[in-house]
């Protein structure tokens, strides 16, 4: 796909460690074309937030990017400097982070945050109509009496308030790729589907396009055109939505679609994935799922060999040995213990 | 019979917040006349649009804001505004979010040992065990906060929470950022202490799916209030309240990607610093009727447990959910994504 909009190729992060570096994203692959959503999901911890923080430039203290390539418009931008990267974001590129407490100052009104986002990039709109963009801002988001709101601090809304308040800033300036970690999880799913009808709004008036990060696999199949899902810092599978509900090919996806809790069924435990995700810092040789994984039990290639990516089916790939038993009847697994 | 773990009655709070102008505050009633009991060892699951009011509820249970109204009790005793050590001990929060309530100076095993070092019950062993329990590594106790990701943390703030033994514990989104696998390890892992140790929870999350699974009892609240309560069976599977009828209408699900069925709620959204007259849900409400502006629907039985604050409630099972209100307009995306499933 040479016309992607985004393009991260083979994508290393490190955090240094008490002991040597820690390869929290371990070559991570993706890319987003223009007007697509794209969705990732994933084990927690497997470095969702910290691939997007690097394609922000906003790796905290401590962390590199050590290999591979970002492109943003074919342009590289992993190895930008900070001023071109500032120019990009808020502007061309917005990210929605998972936490809005770091990313809301807890001694300035919202208004002024959200008029502050607006100004950095049209630094002279005079001041009445940066109020009114305010208020249409988060008006638009689902906050209610937004000139009061406005006024207010961040400690005096609600979860999902903070959530929509920070969702207005990141859409404040029309951004062509919108990165939403987690935009939705303190919503209600009636106000959550307002705001992602928001979100696809200003990506469909804009023909942005949208990387959606999220633990609910409902909401993904519901929003995104290819997913990918992450276990520890790579992606295990990737590929176009339907194809990859209607034929899982990593037994980690098949794993999380099994744990899924379903307002019908009456289970009196839940099914999970035995056994606990590996450290970063010691990840298990050959396949990181292998310790984890029915599929592989003592299958030699599991334990040795790492596998990459590979084709099962149009623009459908899992890293994965035995991705295609692992699509069709894989051997029934044990419940958690 | 034995006393609830849990009782509230009538607890209200009230915040001042700024007017538009910038002068004079305005009275914002973020829990409004709220009563429930949770026996030992059950879960009173709570759900509701954001900022209904249930982390203010929950933090006035724990104490940690007085409320405007209202009473709490504890194992039948009513809890005074200066409580006690062991009342303290007795009820604990997993708050929601996991980066605001970590100290970040403090290794994670500090963090856990905290509340063990302040009551003398500190052992280096417990707090591994701990660790442990929440699936994460004794050797993670070494890092600090910002070495994890949100739903590590999380577990983390789960840890802390059990430390003292508590017999209440209010999950606020406890689960929501963890993925699905460790998710169900979590709620597998209340469930058995529940059973082992006679815990109660007050369940807050967004996610019925959830919700439905680990709770006994669930809340619906709508602008401060309870608009509807009972057995889960009932309220989830056939809900009566026009808002919970909406919510279980709009859950995405893998299985079903239909938007088609969504009712969509038109309508101001909930707003506590302009509470409707009578009924709170009327601007957003499908049925609304005069009546329903002039009389304010009191929570009243429809079947057993199982209550509703509305004039015209009407159980509806939860297949026919979408027969009652206009849906949602047809997308393109879902369309072509239809004949898949
Ligand atoms: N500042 C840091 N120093 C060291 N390790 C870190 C730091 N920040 C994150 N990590 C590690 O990097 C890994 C990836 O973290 P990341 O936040 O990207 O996870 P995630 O996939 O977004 O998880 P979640 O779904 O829980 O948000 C985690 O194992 C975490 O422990
Ligand atoms: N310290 C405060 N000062 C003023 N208003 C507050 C304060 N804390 C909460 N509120 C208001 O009280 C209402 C209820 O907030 P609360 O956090 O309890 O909601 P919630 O139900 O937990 O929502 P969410 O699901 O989004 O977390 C909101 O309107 C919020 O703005
Ligand atoms: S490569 Fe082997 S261990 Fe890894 S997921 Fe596939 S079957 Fe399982
Ligand atoms: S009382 Fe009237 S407005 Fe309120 S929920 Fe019932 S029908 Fe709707
Ligand atoms: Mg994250
Ligand atoms: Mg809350």
């Amino acid at each position: 796909m040479s016309e992607a909009l985004l393009s991260v190729r083979d994508l290393v992060v490190e955090f240094d460690g008490p002991r040597g570096p820690v390869r929290v994203v371990d070559g991570v692959s993706f890319d987003v074309g223009a007007g697509e959503v794209l969705g990732i999901v994933g084990e927690s911890g497997s470095g969702k937030s910290v691939s997007l923080l690097a394609v922000m430039g906003l790796l905290p203290a401590g962390a590199r990017i050590a290999g591979g390539e970002i492109r943003f418009d074919g342009q590289r931008i992993d190895n930008a400097p900070e001023a071109t990267l500032r120019a990009l974001r808020g502007g061309a590129v917005s990210m929605i982070f998972q936490d809005p407490m770091t990313s809301l100052n807890p001694v300035l009104r919202i208004g002024t945050q959200i008029g502050e986002a607006i100004r950095l990039h049209a630094p002279r709109t005079p001041k009445p109509e940066v109020r009114e963009r305010v208020e249409a801002l988060l008006a638009s988001v689902g906050v209610p009496d937004p000139a009061s709101r406005a006024r207010q601090f961040p400690h005096e809304f609600s979860g999902g308030m903070r959530q929509r308040a920070m969702i207005a800033m990141a859409i404040a300036n029309g951004p062509r790729l919108l990165i939403a970690d987690e935009p939705t999880t303190a919503l209600d799913v009636t106000i959550q589907a307002q705001v992602m009808d928001v979100l696809e709004g200003v990506c469909a008036r804009n023909h942005a396009s949208m990387i959606l990060v999220t633990h609910d696999l409902g909401l993904v199949a519901e929003t995104a055109d290819r997913i990918a899902v992450m276990y520890s810092g790579r992606v295990a599978e990737t590929g176009p939505t339907d194809a990859l509900f209607a034929r899982p090919s990593h037994p980690y996806t098949r794993g999380l679609l099994d744990s899924l809790p379903t307002l019908d069924a009456d289970h009196d435990e839940l099914r999970s994935i035995p056994g606990q995700p590996p450290d970063m810092a010691a990840r298990p040789p050959g396949c990181a799922f292998h310790p984890r994984c029915a599929l592989g039990q003592g299958r030699p290639a599991c334990s040795r060999e790492r596998p990459d990516l590979r084709t099962v089916g149009t623009g459908h790939a899992a890293a994965c040995h035995y991705a295609e038993e692992a699509a069709g009847d894989a051997p029934p697994r044990e419940a958690a213990q | 019979m034995r006393a609830p773990a849990l009782e509230v009655a009538g607890l209200s709070k009230e915040f001042h917040v700024r007017k538009p102008s910038g002068w004079g505050r305005r009275a914002l009633r973020a829990v409004d006349d709220v009563s429930f009991a949770i026996p030992p060892g059950r879960t009173l699951g709570l759900v509701g649009e954001s900022g209904c009011g249930k982390s203010t509820l929950g933090r006035m249970i724990v104490g940690l804001i007085p409320p405007t109204g209202g009473k709490i009790r504890l194992g039948g005793e009513t809890v005074r505004a200066n409580r006690s050590a062991a009342e303290r001990r007795g009820i604990q929060m997993v708050f929601q979010d996991p980066y605001a309530s970590l100290d970040p100076r403090m290794t994670i095993h500090d963090v856990v040992a905290e509340p063990l070092r302040i009551n003398g019950l500190y052992s280096a062993g417990k707090v591994d065990r701990l660790l442990t329990q929440v699936g994460l590594s004794p050797e993670a106790g070494q890092r600090r906060p910002a070495q994890f990701s949100g739903g590590q943390r999380q577990r983390v703030a789960i840890a802390r929470a059990l430390a003292l033994d508590p017999q209440v514990l209010i999950l606020d989104e406890a689960v929501s950022a963890l993925d699905v696998s460790i998710q169900a390890q979590i709620v597998n892992l209340l469930r058995r202490l529940q059973r082992d140790l006679g815990l109660s929870y007050l369940f807050i999350s967004h996610d019925l799916s959830v919700v439905r699974h680990i709770s006994h009892e669930v809340a619906v609240m709508y602008l401060g209030r309870i608009v509807e309560s009972g057995p889960r069976e009932a309220v989830l599977g056939a809900p009566g309240h026009p808002y919970t009828q909406a919510l279980l209408s709009a859950v995405p699900s893998v299985h079903r990607r239909d938007r088609s069925r969504r009712i969509v709620l038109e309508g101001d959204l909930p707003n506590p610093l302009d509470r409707p007259s009578a009924c709170v849900f009327r601007g957003r409400c499908f049925k609304a009727a005069p009546r329903c502006a002039n009389e304010t629907p009191a929570l009243a039985a429809l079947d057993g447990h199982h209550r509703a604050a509305c004039h015209f409630a009407e159980p509806t099972p939860r297949e026919r959910l979408a027969t009652l209100a206009p849906a949602d307009r047809p997308q393109e995306k879902t369309a072509s994504k239809e004949d898949h499933t």
